[in-house]
């Protein structure tokens, strides 16, 4: 441990102005979200400060370089588990311990209290997409060149993977969290145990292996479609619920054999169901079965197989085949698989526009108003928004997910801040409309054949 | 006392070249053995074997009695290594350079390193980016000595450098060596011939030979020989007069196996009409130039 400390103290002896910049831009970051948000600063902050971040810890690495046969230290007395344990302490110290206190700096400003599971795994969500990844890049390179050039060819595997395998990723959004969660984990294996391969052994074709090979399995999370079995098998228990509720088909296919009219029945009084994805399989006349993907509500760019749209409690849910779908023109018979969200009646809640916190049915939220006297900021601080569309003064004004800004993605919700335009103004008190116990269920309906047209 | 250095057919190949070829390598405890060859022939490819900077393709080494690619923390306490290549912590003051490394040597002796810095006149609040290559050298080896090294490697540390440096260096290693044994690798043999004590003559990774300094000098003779007229070079050549230069009257060679008893004879010989034959000791710079280019013309053959 002496020793660790011996070369902690080097590092932070010679990377002083860095690190100075570093806790600069923390503070600013804690800054722009602890005060009324200052026109998307608060976005700027952020990006500099994980550029900071990467630079710290490439250069903490660069300091005692695992790569090369040259470097000054690798002849002398060093013990790789104090190097390594020297280069953990100072990634703590200068990126770690600062985002967990203006972590705590922002939730005390806004009159939230810290939640230590969430802020951990926070850290953790740093560790993974930030310090591991750019230490352990930094372990396997030489430069900050290198490092950048390989950031740089990694973020441009992701964001082609990204967009050319869309539909896949988009398959069942509930299923996402459970996809980026094995993405987490998956850059923080990797990235560790490139490092302990790294500064144990300083094998570097080794630790370039290992790292290719976790980023390959990485992007391979990313495109894979399990996560839906998982969820699926999960929502199966909660089927049982409701009942009454079941999916019909209201018209058969028929011709051009594309459309599928389905609608929801069975609803009971005072609850609102919706569909969230959807799914179809059957055989072609030959008997050969095919799938597709589960496809979300169709958003304007083509995501898959089938796309479908509309609202439950309205005109049902109308699905269309795309022209390539393998089943035929027609298929000898067609199934529908939907996954739907089914809420209780709303709960509605008087809140006062004080900037106070009140803990309400969706977490602890605050109230307060903007210069602007019909607009209103809404803060809150809740593991569960997302489940969860409320309504403020039944003006059908909803903050649903899409609303709410992440006070950063790579982790639980801690506190999300939407600003709401109101109209009429509202005044010192607003109806927050909750709706209570939302349920996912699946329904499945055969869907009848409609006979050809001469 | 063991050979603090020791290697059995160590080898080295890096894709399709072999940089070294089955070295057996002993260095005597207590010598300063000067590993010398040409330009590529292995030399620091062999040390980067023996300090685990490179792993070996085939064969062991051993350093210190540890294997080569298990030395720890422990063996690297006593080992003092200097590099002509070696990166240097650029942004340290000489002083901070000097001082940062008493927390990792036990038997760090802060008045030794002192008293070298004094010696080697280097400022010590300059940092290392800013000294010239000499001085480099100069704090390289103060930080490699002042824990009294049992071993201490250098690889090449006199190239590039001017007469003056490298006499301190030579000398500041000179202070030092009967604590320890000194392995040096250099092309530059004027100082290696002026303080080693073993050679070892490394060409194409394989070591040709290994001997004590004064051995070496004893059997390698300039030889001369002075006809009245035309002289004929005699078939069965030995292979060991290397370089054989043939004039109007003078037949020039080097025998790198001169006895002071049977090689006149031998000469006279095979020269009979030889109207004068001069022998003449060779500076080791000579013998290894003469050497290596025996050796590439036996490659090239």
């Amino acid at each position: 441990m002496q020793q660790a400390l011996h070369i902690f103290r080097k590092d932070v002896r010679f990377l002083r102005i860095p690190i100075a910049v570093a806790l600069a831009l923390t503070a600013a970051f804690a800054w722009s979200y602890s005060v009324p948000r200052p026109n998307g600063v608060e976005h700027s902050t952020a990006i500099l400060l994980i550029l900071g971040w990467w630079y710290l810890a490439a250069a903490a690495v660069y300091k005692e370089a695992p790569t090369g046969d040259r470097q000054f230290w690798v002849t002398r007395p060093y013990r790789w588990t104090s190097l390594l344990a020297a280069k953990a302490l100072f990634l703590l110290a200068f990126v770690h311990l600062p985002l967990f206190a203006a972590d705590l700096t922002i939730l005390a400003a806004q009159g939230f209290p810290p939640s230590l599971r969430t802020l951990i795994w926070r850290q953790i969500g740093l560790a993974a997409l930030v310090t591991l990844p750019a230490a352990a890049i930094a372990s396997v390179t030489r430069t900050l060149a290198a490092l950048a050039m390989t950031a740089v060819a990694a973020l441009t595997c992701v964001l082609v993977v990204f967009v050319e395998f869309e539909a896949a990723r988009n398959a069942w959004p509930s299923s996402e969290s459970v996809r980026g969660t094995a993405m987490l984990a998956v850059l923080f294996v990797t990235a560790g145990a490139t490092l302990l391969w790294q500064y144990a052994s300083r094998r570097t074709a080794g630790g370039r292996a290992a790292a290719s090979a976790g980023f390959a399995l990485f992007l391979t999370v990313m495109i894979a479609p399990p996560f839906t079995g998982w969820v699926e098998a999960r929502n199966a228990s909660e089927a049982p619920l409701l009942g009454s509720v079941r999916l019909v088909a209201r018209e058969p296919l028929s011709e051009p054999f594309n459309h599928v009219w389905l609608g929801i029945a069975g609803v009971p009084e005072g609850m609102h169901a919706e569909a969230e994805t959807v799914a179809i399989a059957g055989e072609d006349k030959r008997g050969r079965e095919w799938r597709s993907q589960w496809a979300p509500r169709f958003s304007g760019r083509p995501t898959g197989e089938i796309r479908w749209n509309g609202e439950t409690d309205g005109n049902g849910i109308s699905l269309w085949l795309e022209p390539w779908c393998p089943l035929g023109k027609p298929p000898a018979n067609l199934r529908a698989a939907v996954i739907l969200l089914v809420s209780g009646p709303a709960v509605a809640e008087r809140i006062a526009v004080n900037g106070r916190t009140h803990d309400t049915l969706i977490g602890r939220c605050s109230l307060a108003h903007e210069r602007n006297s019909a607009a209103i900021r809404v803060t809150c601080w809740s593991s569960e928004y997302s489940r969860r569309a409320v309504e403020l003064n039944n003006a059908n004004i909803s903050i649903g997910p899409n609303n709410f800004v992440d006070y950063m993605s790579a982790s639980p919700v801690i506190e999300s801040t939407v600003y709401v335009n109101m109209t009429p103004p509202p005044g010192d008190t607003v109806t927050l409309s909750t709706p209570r116990h939302v349920t996912r269920i699946r329904r499945d309906v055969e869907i009848p054949i409609g006979k050809e047209r001469p | 006392m063991s050979s603090p250095i020791q290697t059995h057919q160590l080898s080295k190949a890096f894709r399709h070249t072999d940089a070294v070829r089955g070295l057996d390598l002993d260095v005597p405890a207590g010598s300063i053995f000067g590993l010398i060859g040409p330009n590529g022939a292995g030399k620091t490819t062999t040390i980067k074997m023996l300090m685990n900077i490179l792993r070996p393709s085939g064969g062991t080494a051993e350093v210190l009695g540890v294997d080569a690619r298990r030395l720890s923390p422990r063996e690297l306490a006593r080992i003092g290594y200097v590099s002509e290549n070696q990166e240097m912590p650029d942004e340290m003051t000489v002083g901070y350079f000097l001082r940062y490394w008493e927390a990792f040597y036990p038997k760090w002796d802060r008045a030794l390193a002192e008293e070298m810095a004094r010696q080697f006149e280097l400022p010590l609040d300059r940092r290392l980016r800013h000294l010239s290559r000499g001085m480099r050298m100069k704090a390289a080896l103060a930080s490699s000595l002042a824990y009294r090294p049992e071993l201490v490697i250098l690889d090449e540390p006199f190239s590039g450098l001017d007469a003056l440096v490298r006499q301190e260096l030579v000398q500041g290693l000179l202070d030092r060596a009967e604590e320890t044994t000194i392995l040096i690798s250099s092309h530059d043999l004027a100082e290696i011939e002026s303080f080693a004590s073993h050679i070892g003559y490394l060409e194409a990774g394989t070591l040709r030979f290994t001997e004590e300094s004064g051995a070496l000098a004893a059997r390698f003779r300039q030889v001369e020989l002075i006809f009245d007229g035309a002289p004929s070079l005699p078939r069965d050549w030995p292979a060991e007069w290397l370089q054989p230069q043939a004039s109007a009257a003078v037949v020039r060679f080097i025998d790198s196996g001169f006895d002071a008893e049977r090689t006149p004879a031998e000469v006279r010989a095979r020269f009979p009409e030889a109207r004068r034959v001069d022998f003449t000791p060779m500076a080791l710079k000579d013998i290894f130039i003469a050497l290596a280019a025996a050796g590439r013309r036996a490659a090239a053959a």
